[in-house]
């Protein structure tokens, strides 16, 4: 009779585990959505890569559980980061092609839309490393140290990336603030 | 605070006021949710499927014709009724496909005949099929990044007496291996599961029996 008994607190543990995750999906995916836009400035795409994160933090949950929204930030930059490899390997006559009347960026009829179409396309001027080093270290809060290990960058780098990122991004936000203003 | 701290500050508060009001979409929290159950990975390539404009994977194709191509196909030997919207005949010209609405290698062609696409053909992709070089493998974790069901494929820009011929096969729920090629004359009637190509070097390609 041990056996059945196994099962039940097993089957129980597993269900538990699903209710875990299911209460921390439900209550980080908004800032992982977010974070993953500014990162991809892409909602589609970042929709995408949230799932995708969202399914490798189930498939780990034993040791994710520990510290869920640690786990899943570094999963969404390790996603984003082979989406990045593999984007860099398509020929270029490929990349950016649009398809003819289809998905049209939303435009930005409110003051909310606006102002994040202003911050992506400020993003979209960046260097890469200093747009990842920015929205890491000032959206998702991570140190110096942890920006350098996830994006495999020594720290003088990224603290350098850093300083030439918020300077420039608010020379280019300061800029188009001035523009809409005139 | 330094004026760097506070310039910091500012930009973190600046990204947040950007984002605040993006909010996931109910699909997404319905897939999210409906990951425990085991339907986490269908659910994206259904959500992905409805979504025909997003060009999910580019492929490095030597075909001018496809603008980007990723092929889905359903295993199954039965025919699965083909969607009114799985093929999509442009203005232009161009011809979306949908491969994850056909369900079926037979029903899939029948379709393009259908439509008077002449120059596009999907073959099964067995073990059993000889290997040839003319096809471009790829292999892709869509578990990452995952295409969606999508051909783009431009007819007028083919040469003619060319034939585009795509195979493609779940190898497990996390891989998807695509051959293309271009073909004048005889056309290949399928494609081997043994290719060679970008991402097929980390797959292992279980036995397959019979044809799909």
């Amino acid at each position: 009779m041990a056996s059945p008994h196994y099962e039940t607190g097993s089957r129980r543990r597993a269900l538990h585990h699903d209710d875990e995750f299911r209460q921390f999906a439900k209550a980080y995916l908004p800032t992982l959505l977010r974070g993953a836009y500014l990162l991809l400035r892409d909602v589609d795409l970042s929709e995408d890569v949230v799932q995708a994160t969202m399914l490798r933090v189930f498939r780990n949950w034993r040791s994710a559980r520990e510290a869920p929204e640690a786990y899943s930030r570094r999963a969404l930059i390790n996603i984003c980061r082979d989406h990045w490899r593999r984007q860099h390997r398509l020929p270029p006559e490929l990349l950016g092609e649009d398809l003819d009347g289809v998905e049209e960026e939303t435009p930005a009829f409110s003051h909310r839309l606006a102002e994040r179409e202003a911050m992506t396309q400020a993003l979209d001027r960046l260097q890469d490393v200093q747009r990842e080093v920015l929205v890491l270290r000032f959206y998702f809060d991570f140190s110096v140290a942890q920006t350098a290990e996830m994006l495999d960058l020594p720290e003088g780098t990224v603290k350098s990336a850093t300083h030439r990122g918020l300077i420039e991004l608010r020379e280019i936000l300061g800029a188009s603030t001035d523009e809409s203003a005139s | 605070m330094s004026d760097f701290d506070r310039l910091g500050e500012e930009i973190r508060q600046q990204f947040h006021a950007a984002v605040e009001d993006l909010h996931p979409s109910a699909e997404l929290i319905a897939n999210v949710d409906a990951i425990p159950s085991g339907r986490g990975a269908l659910g994206l390539f259904g959500r992905l499927g409805r979504r025909p404009g997003r060009i999910a994977l580019a492929l490095p194709v030597p075909i001018a014709a496809i603008v980007a191509a990723a092929v889905f196909l359903f295993g199954g030997s039965g025919v699965t009724p083909v969607s009114a919207r799985a093929i999509t005949v442009l203005p232009n010209g161009e011809v979306r496909v949908q491969l994850s609405e056909l369900g079926d290698v037979n029903a899939a062609n029948a379709v393009f005949r259908r439509h008077h696409i002449h120059n596009m053909v999907v073959v099964p992709m067995t073990a059993s099929c000889p290997y040839q070089k003319s096809f471009t493998y790829t292999a892709d974790p869509s578990m990452n990044r995952p295409p969606p069901p999508l051909v783009t494929l431009k007819p007028r820009g083919l040469a003619p007496g060319t034939t585009v011929v795509l195979a493609a096969k779940s190898i497990n729920w996390h891989t998807l291996v695509t051959a293309f090629g271009s073909f004048k004359g005889q056309l290949p009637t399928c494609a081997s599961v043994y290719g060679t190509g970008a991402g097929m070097g980390n797959i292992t390609v279980p036995k397959q029996t019979g044809t799909k």
